[in-house]
């Protein structure tokens, strides 16, 4: 009998393969990523191997797992869709061997998943700039996910004879999933754990592996159970209750519901031991080039990129400023659940007091991302505490001094000037600079970054002597746009009341 | 010693809500093609759907193949034994020919892929679609559809095959070559045809039933039933008051069906007739 499964399996699994959803499920989760790689920026740089299958599973739960959810559902309709119910029913295999089978046939679709995040994680771990650990437990989840999905689309079909409904799930989980990513859980509810996939984190700001809670291991045990306890639930609705069936539901109930407790129970502690946490000492320091830097263990390697903004920024400085002791200093929410957007969320003065306690008083903060315009912001912020003498804190600069800020961040490496052009183009009123990723930074408004981006434009060493030249002026509080402009020699910017309460 | 039948039936009876569908049924069949007559809701489908194991009978008890299908054990062998053609089957339109068969195949147990393969071929060459096992269901025409139908039926060479009105909706030629591969099936196994069509049964059936208002009315030879109009068929030169069933022929002279008058032409009867007889009369059942 076993092997009669197999081989409806076989079968099942290849049509759920070819089917047009599962295909354009897969171009539409590797076309994107292979378009960019082949003809846009090329492979990831500076890839975190810890964080990165986060956002892969949510985006493969939705799409493949999407897409199996209403292949399978549709397969388990088929003979109700194409009449053949009368025929199919006095042919011996028995109906829930049938659906055993079609529960097996989600392997294959769930095995393409886990090809696709090998691959993803694969060219990110080879690519340049990689840090951190792979988790294994996070890369197991994608498949895990689409053999749920699967499941529940197998399921909807045994409960529901209509193929509506299958469609409609996908869409109406896909919006709840997104309503849920727009809500902080409380870092001690179950919900994070009971959900597929820990959408309240923050995917943006990237946690060290020092800090880092999630429990993966046994969150993918959750999965597990849950798929397993729908697979089921799928046997054994209209009349296939056997007692193994039973039996294995009970065992998957219990593994379910004691892998969430687990979680929970285990994480609310990891959370308060994390947060509690000195960061400093999670670091290593180096001091490169007179500038002390401290990261976190597996960002260490980092610390050469951002030695080469960091020259970058002070080449154009006063050499009075650039004397002074200057210290960069890794930033991060303890256990990966800081309030997002929210500044009070975010522990600036625990930093400051850190930073102090640590011998790097007034460090200049860098988040645990780097890339895509992160770098854009670290130049910004240094050059702002070079500047001011104090670390970026909540501020909005107009006037000379944005200018002059943005200009120094933009012109310190080319990655620095195509990040402002990234951060710029996806921002609206304004460009901000947040400590940290999130939170608390400065921000410059639309004006003064326009012209900045106009002094990009020219050489950077005739804009320099201008710089250098007014400097003080430049510099100084209540030195307006249109002055600035003429210091630096360019055109009057018209000026716009655009609402900003600047610094 | 005569072999046991195939299916035997006793007091069979099913009632959807008021209506009785078959009541007090009692047939047996054995090998050949045995056919089913009857008006549109005489019964014919719902006996036929319940010898293939696919409805239960209210009552009355039923053996198939020597089995009880009211059982789970007995209606397991009877299903590993049994080829089922329904009235209306479906198709899935996106799978070939093979595909198809080879589906039903692996719900008909056949576990083992070259046995199974071997066995979907076998079945694909014995209705005549060899050539079309790569083509798209969906790109054949009605007939062809209808033989991978009885392709699928015919997976594990089946001791009992249930057909239910399988020339329905086919063209003449179709309907030809559908009877030419019934006339086939017959030799070796029992054939349990459900038609309208009486050329059918006098051409395929060595015996045939006619179920009228869920009642076996009769049960005999096709000759048998063709005689039950004998005497009560007469050849004259208009249509003549009080005949059941009156037409002109191609030789410009009228058929009539029922009681004739003194002196009458009476013509051979044909099975048509005696079909006509037995269901216009509400004849008590009839046995030959």
């Amino acid at each position: 009998m076993s092997r009669v499964v197999f081989a409806l399996a076989r079968v099942e699994g290849m049509r759920l393969l070819r089917h047009p959803l599962t295909i354009a499920a897969v171009l539409l989760m590797a076309g994107p990523v292979l378009y960019g790689w082949l003809f846009g920026d090329g492979l990831p740089r500076f890839g975190l191997l810890h964080e990165p299958p986060r956002g892969l599973q949510l985006a493969m739960q939705l799409v493949l797992g999407g897409a199996a959810l209403i292949a399978a559902n549709f397969a388990v309709l088929r003979a109700r869709r194409f009449g053949t119910e009368q025929q199919f029913a006095v042919l011996v295999l028995p109906e829930r061997l049938r659906v055993a089978a079609l529960l097996l046939a989600l392997v294959p679709v769930a095995l393409v998943g886990a090809l696709l995040a090998v691959i993803y994680v694969g060219v990110l771990a080879f690519a340049p700039g990689a840090v951190g650990r792979l988790d294994p437990y996070e890369v197991a989840t994608v498949p895990v996910l689409v053999l749920l999905m699967g499941g529940v689309g197998v399921l909807l079909g045994r409960l529901w004879r209509s193929v509506v409904v299958a469609p409609l799930l996908v869409v109406v989980s896909g919006a709840i999933l997104l309503v849920f990513a727009s809500v902080q859980a409380a870092t001690d509810s179950f919900v994070p754990y009971a959900m597929t996939v820990d959408i309240t984190d923050p995917m943006f700001l990237p946690p060290p592996q020092a800090l880092l809670t999630w429990p993966s291991g046994l969150h993918l045990l959750y999965l597990t159970g849950l798929a397993a306890l729908i697979g089921v639930a799928a046997l054994a609705v209209r009349g296939g209750r056997s007692t193994r069936v039973l039996v294995a539901g009970a065992v998957s109930l219990v593994l379910t519901v004691a892998a969430v407790v687990v979680q929970t129970a285990s994480t609310r502690d990891g959370l308060r031991t994390a947060a509690a946490r000195q960061q400093p000492a999670l670091q290593t320091c180096r001091v490169v080039e007179r500038v002390t830097y401290c990261a976190f263990e597996e960002f260490v390697p980092w610390i050469d990129e951002w030695s080469a903004v960091t020259q970058g920024v002070l080449r154009e400085m006063p050499p009075e400023l650039t004397n002074r002791p200057l210290a960069v200093r890794q930033r991060a929410i303890a256990g990966t659940r800081g309030a997002l957007g929210d500044p009070a969320g975010v522990p600036v003065a625990k930093w400051r007091a850190d930073d102090a306690a640590a011998g790097t008083p007034g460090a200049v903060g860098i988040g645990t991302r780097w890339g895509d315009g992160t770098e854009t912001g670290f130049a910004a912020r240094l050059a702002y505490t070079l500047i001011t003498g104090d670390p970026a804190a909540l501020s909005t600069l107009c006037g000379g001094l944005g200018v002059v800020v943005t200009w120094i961040a933009g012109q310190a490496t080319p990655l620095t000037r195509a990040g402002l052009e990234r951060i710029d183009a996806m921002s609206f009123g304004g460009v901000s600079f947040p400590e940290g990723e999130i939170g608390a930074g400065i921000l410059v408004p639309d004006a003064e970054i326009s012209l900045a981006t106009a002094l990009l434009s020219r050489p950077t060493a005739e804009v320099g002597a201008r710089v250098r030249e007014n400097w003080t002026e430049l510099t100084a509080e209540g030195t307006t746009l249109p002055r600035a402009a003429e210091l630096l020699g360019l055109p009057a910017p018209k000026v716009v009341d655009d609402g900003w309460s600047c610094r | 010693m005569t072999p046991a039948p195939t299916v035997r039936i006793e007091g069979l009876g099913l009632r959807y809500g008021r209506t009785a569908a078959l009541d007090d049924v009692s047939l047996a069949f054995g090998d050949g093609v045995t056919g089913l007559l009857g008006r549109n809701g005489a019964g014919k489908t719902t006996l036929l759907r319940i010898v293939a194991t696919a409805m239960a009978p209210d009552r009355g008890t039923l053996s198939v193949l020597g089995h009880d299908p009211g059982t789970a054990a007995g209606r397991l062998e009877v299903r590993r034994r049994l080829g089922y053609l329904p009235q209306d089957p479906g198709f899935y339109r996106r799978f070939t020919a093979f595909e198809f068969v080879e589906y039903v195949a692996i719900l008909q147990e056949f576990g083992h892929r070259r046995e199974r393969r071997a066995e979907v071929l076998r079945v694909l060459a014995a209705v005549g679609l060899a050539d079309a096992a790569k083509k798209k269901i969906k790109a054949l025409s009605g007939g062809m559809r209808q033989r991978v139908a009885l392709a699928a039926a015919l997976v594990g060479d089946p001791a009992l095959l249930v057909l239910d009105e399988p020339t329905v909706g086919l063209d003449p030629e179709q309907r030809l070559r559908f009877r030419e591969l019934i006339a086939g099936l017959g030799e070796g196994r029992t054939v349990l045809l459900s038609t309208h069509q009486t050329e059918d049964v006098m051409s395929l059936c060595h015996r045939v039933a006619v179920l009228d208002q869920g009642k076996v009315r009769f049960e005999g030879t096709p000759t048998e039933l063709a005689r039950l109009a004998d005497g009560r068929v007469w050849s004259a030169p208009a249509r003549a008051e009080g005949a059941l069933a009156a037409w002109r022929t191609g030789a410009g002279t009228y058929r009539n069906v029922g009681t004739p008058p003194p002196g009458a032409d009476l013509v051979e009867p044909t099975l048509e007739d005696g079909y006509l007889m037995l269901v216009d009369t509400s004849a008590e059942a009839v046995s030959a």
